[in-house]
């Protein structure tokens, strides 16, 4: 071969794209190492595509319509049908309906929302929730929309630490690195103090008897919140609870608000306490330092006030909501008595969902469990399942529905159904198929490239789109998809459910 | 027959048409399968063609243009005006023998080129500072910045700036200029090529020798795997999370973020670089280096003689040196220096975050030349080693900035790292991540290999066949294939 000739790049090229062909022909689904070979598809931009991966799927209806529990005006609920029955074909799965009808169990709560508008009572809300509420995202635009309708003040229920503390923008909160915690994915939990509502308990560090008490540098454990400026009704601190259990007489906490310090003993031997902490005047800022001589479990503060909307945030990041059981009963049951919860929302699935699997009826039956423990240890509360929101994976190299989410969307209708909750079917409200992959595409993006997590646009988004279901449920109770809420949006907060407000 | 026949059945002619129209969503880039069909295609055309230079130029010229059109839309008509105005321009200049009709030409010209730029790419960021000092609201431009513009300004305004400095003389074809001008290899993502290393090699005789061959199979195959590999795999699997939301993240996540960062980019850029330069070849061009492993600098300065290097010798010539480079006097070498990084900074994108970032780099080249001037220091190992880890280490800290967008993100990142660091959960956190840290330390490994492996390995592809050459090419499109349609890794969150 002739050194000096040139070289022919269209034969690289050309051998390049035939090896190519040759691999694409090799059997879709051939795996090496237990890791499956993804195909060669040279043309795939050029050629016809096949069905989406979801479309050939089937999808559980929207909400609605409704199907009233026992508790709606007596009717009877329908006998549950069999599964297959209740999986209708995606043909009846996209009505042109907007989805937001009740399935029935609200009922005690919009009961409690007519009477705190008539008079001001208190309506108070838990929405447990996984990563997609963490730092008050969601439950935050929520939460001031509720209370600017139907008023209140105060973040709710916040832990004594908190792993997204420094995320959070509704309340800033620092703590001593000195507090012992337990949680719901801790490996052991002691009998002796139970987990607490939000799936956390803390032990503050025992000072020894002789300390002298009365001051805060005796190295207790501490903690303090810094109201946040995001919305006026958390801006100020009118009422903090402070949850605590059993522990030795002479424990006491020295409560700072806004720079004036006043001792308190942590009296009472009950499983839960609630000690009402009120300043003079509205508070920017809250420091509770804590002597204690002995074990006490602490649970956390809760900032509200005597009327109008109480929404806790209960996050637990990487939770798939089954883990709940792991608060004991008794103790749930301790909460219920102090707390009264008139809507209990959970929020899961993202933990879930995965497109290795199919069948989703373990999580129907552990869930099955949760809702029951609730029903039973707040029987005041109406419980609303929130159905997943949309979550992409890749195929060939396109992100699109992962095929999982309209299974476990079924499951957790499901569950609602059989349990006479109500669901929220979020990934038909967000916009349905393969809504999250414009949202990461959106500019500003709504979601996060993970193509599973909503960021903060995108979850003001979706808390118009579930208060605006709420507001629905609420002018028209069980009945056919609302249409719009029944008092204007406030001014506060100008975003239609559909548009997002530039901040 | 049949393979045909049944390939026309399922070619879609809607979506087939639709890849040759212009679509802001999916710009035409090396690393797709569109553009290895493309280039096949084309590469038939050149092969033809190769014996006639004036037709092989048009034709080059033509599927450049194309290119554009395919990454820009109508944008490509500003290519056009650019090429049209910088030949005149340059070939005015000289031909004028009066030095103040020379100064007006090349004022206008620069007026010309920069105000096309700045009406792009910075009208909106000094309109909105105008607007965050008065507090009177100011409409916004409405525009979308043309691909590559800042690459391509900058390589016509070589070419006005040599031919008024006398250094080339200005070409006597429009098309020989056009060709130059809108060459496609580096046209949206450079290297900046000069019009002084570019130019000679237009009348050349197409020549691609064994040992070309051999360079540009490596360059396109480290250049797929550097950033449709690594890069692409570990910014969308671990990266962009962090720098979305660093509150959430431990600080030892975000630490780990910032250094795949560090990785991300240089492969990003450089394997596209490595790629244009490799495509280059192939027709018979070359493009000078871009990137020479950076990450090894034992110094700031010599970090900026290894990473874009055609943008920093181009700051250092045209802007550095005309601003009095070190003529005049010590301390305006040092202020020379800093507003060469400021700007350099702004250049690479219409926000504060790239100015900081170039000011911090202009700062630490003035306070490195003062410290080499001062102490002189011996080039000991340790002094080496001790110069590789704060080098490596304030280039990290820097690109935090370059990557954040916003001066709170970046805050927040590195609030997280000074004050919830937790190194305890590092394990952990690699584990869960496992083959994103496998490519992280991969790409770490082999951006430290010796040149001479390198050249090596050139040699050894150089004397294989043709077919050997198909057959890595392949295997790397294979493997980024692979990549690209992997599942990505799940979320997960830490209890830290």
């Amino acid at each position: 071969m002739n050194l000096l000739r040139s070289q022919n790049p269209f034969l690289l090229v050309l051998l390049t794209v035939g090896l190519l062909g040759l691999l694409s022909l090799l059997k879709p689904g051939l795996t090496v190492g237990g890791v499956e070979l993804r195909p060669v598809r040279l043309l795939a931009d050029v050629l016809r595509k096949d069905r989406p991966a979801v479309a050939s799927l089937v999808l559980p209806p929207p909400n609605g319509p409704a199907s009233p529990s026992p508790k709606a005006g007596g009717t009877k609920a329908a006998p549950a049908a069999p599964d297959s029955a209740e999986v209708p074909t995606v043909a009846e799965a996209k009505p042109a309906a907007p989805a937001v009808a009740n399935l029935g169990g609200l009922d005690s709560f919009l009961a409690a929302l007519r009477q705190t508008k008539a008079d001001g009572h208190k309506t108070r809300i838990a929405y447990f929730g996984d990563s997609m509420i963490e730092g008050d995202l969601l439950t935050g635009d929520l939460r001031n929309r509720l209370q600017t309708e139907f008023g209140g003040s105060g973040v709710g229920f916040v832990p004594i630490s908190s792993v997204t503390a420094a995320f959070r923008e509704t309340i800033h909160e620092t703590f001593s690195p000195n507090w012992q915690e337990y949680n719901l994915v801790s490996p052991k939990l002691p009998a002796t103090y139970p987990l607490g509502i939000s799936g956390h308990v803390f032990l503050p560090r025992v000072v020894p008897a002789a300390a002298d008490s009365t001051s805060a540098a005796v190295g207790g454990s501490w903690v303090q919140f810094q109201a946040g400026q995001r919305f006026p009704g958390t801006r100020r601190f009118a009422e903090a609870h402070l949850f605590y259990g059993p522990g030795t007489s002479r424990d006491q906490v020295l409560v700072t608000t806004d720079g004036h310090t006043v001792p308190h003993a942590l009296t009472g031997i009950d499983a839960l306490t609630e000690l009402v902490l009120k300043p003079g005047r509205p508070a920017r800022q809250l420091r509770l330092d804590f002597t204690t001589h002995g074990p006490r479990p602490v649970y956390g503060v809760s900032f509200e006030s005597p009327t109008g909307i109480t929404l806790d945030n209960f996050s637990f990041r990487g939770n798939s909501g089954m883990s709940l059981t792991r608060i004991p009963f008794r103790q749930l049951a301790a909460f219920g008595k102090v707390l009264d919860y008139r809507l209990i929302i959970l929020h899961y699935g993202v933990n879930v969902a995965d497109a290795r699997n199919k069948n989703y009826v373990f999580y129907e039956r552990a869930m099955t469990r949760v809702v029951d423990r609730m029903q039973r240890a707040f029987p005041q509360a109406s419980i609303l399942i929130i159905g997943m929101s949309d979550k992409s994976y890749r195929l060939d190299g396109e992100f699109v529905t992962d095929p999982s989410v309209p299974l476990l969307l079924a499951a957790q209708q499901r569950l609602a159904r059989r349990n006479h909750a109500a669901f929220w079917n979020l990934f038909q409200a967000m916009g349905g198929e393969n809504t999250m992959t414009s949202w990461v595409e959106a500019s500003p993006p709504l979601a996060n490239k993970d193509y599973t997590h909503v960021n903060s646009r995108g979850a003001q988004k979706i808390a118009n789109l579930l208060y605006a279901y709420l507001m629905g449920e609420y002018a028209h109770p069980g009945g056919t998809p609302a249409a719009a809420p029944v008092t204007p949006p406030p001014p506060a907060a100008p975003a239609g459910p559909d548009s997002i407000p530039t901040p | 027959m049949d393979l045909l026949r049944s390939l026309t059945d399922k070619l879609d002619f809607d979506r087939l048409l639709a890849q040759f129209v212009y679509h802001p969503k999916s710009p035409l880039i090396f690393n797709t399968g569109f553009f290895l069909l493309l280039f096949l295609v084309f590469l038939a055309g050149y092969q033809l063609l190769r014996h006639q230079h004036r037709a092989r130029l048009l034709y080059v010229t033509a599927f450049s243009l194309f290119f554009y059109y395919k990454s820009s839309g109508l944008y490509f008509l500003l290519l056009v005006f650019s090429t049209v105005v910088e030949y005149n321009f340059a070939r005015w200049i000289a031909d004028s023998s009066s030095p103040a009709r020379r100064k007006l030409l090349l004022t206008l010209s620069l007026i010309v080129n920069l105000g096309m730029l700045f009406y792009f790419k910075y009208t909106n960021f000094f309109l909105s500072g105008y607007q965050a000092l008065t507090g009177q609201p100011v409409p916004m431009l409405h525009v979308l910045l043309p691909v590559g513009i800042s690459f391509y300004t900058f390589q016509t305004l070589s070419y006005t700036i040599d031919v008024y400095r006398g250094q080339i003389k200005p070409l006597r074809n429009i098309w020989d200029f056009a060709f130059f001008v809108s060459f496609f290899p580096q046209l949206v993502a450079g290297p900046i090529v000069r019009a002084s290393d570019f130019i000679p090699q237009i009348s050349k005789r197409v020549f691609i020798s064994r040992e070309d061959m051999g360079r540009a199979v490596l360059l396109i195959a480290a250049g797929l795997f550097k950033k449709a590999v690594i890069s692409d795999y570990i910014s969308l699997n671990y990266v962009e999370r962090i720098f979305d939301n660093p509150g959430l993240y431990s600080g030892i996540e975000n630490l780990l973020g910032v250094y795949g960062y560090a990785l991300q980019i240089y492969c990003d850029f450089s394997g596209y670089s490595d790629i244009a330069i490799g495509i280059a070849l192939l027709l018979s061009y070359r493009l000078p280096p871009n990137f020479l492993s950076p990450y090894q600098s034992t110094s700031i300065t010599e970090f900026w003689r290894r990473w874009h290097i055609s943008l920093s010798s181009w700051l250092r010539d045209y802007l550095y040196i005309p601003l009095g480079g070190n003529r005049k006097g010590v301390v305006r070498q040092y202020i020379n220096l800093f507003l060469t990084m400021l700007l350099g900074g702004l250049w690479h994108g219409a926000s504060l975050t790239f100015v900081a970032w170039g000011a911090l780099h202009g700062l630490a080249l003035a306070v490195d030349k003062l410290y080499q001037q001062v102490f002189r220091p011996r080039a000991t190992w340790l002094n080496k080693l001790l110069g590789w880890f704060i080098t490596f280490h304030f280039v990290c800290f820097c690109w935090i900035f370059f990557r954040a967008g916003t001066f709170e993100v970046a805050t927040q990142v590195i609030y997280q790292i000074t004050h919830a660091l937790r190194p305890d959960l590092l394990l952990q956190v690699v584990g869960s991540f496992r083959p994103v840290f496998a490519l992280v330390a991969l790409g770490y490994v082999l951006h430290f290999v010796p040149d001479g492996l390198t050249l090596h390995l050139e040699g050894v592809l150089a004397r294989r066949s043709v077919v050997t050459q198909a057959v890595v090419l392949t295997a790397v499109i294979w493997l980024v294939i692979q990549v690209k349609s992997a599942e990505i890794q799940p979320f997960i969150y830490f209890q830290f």
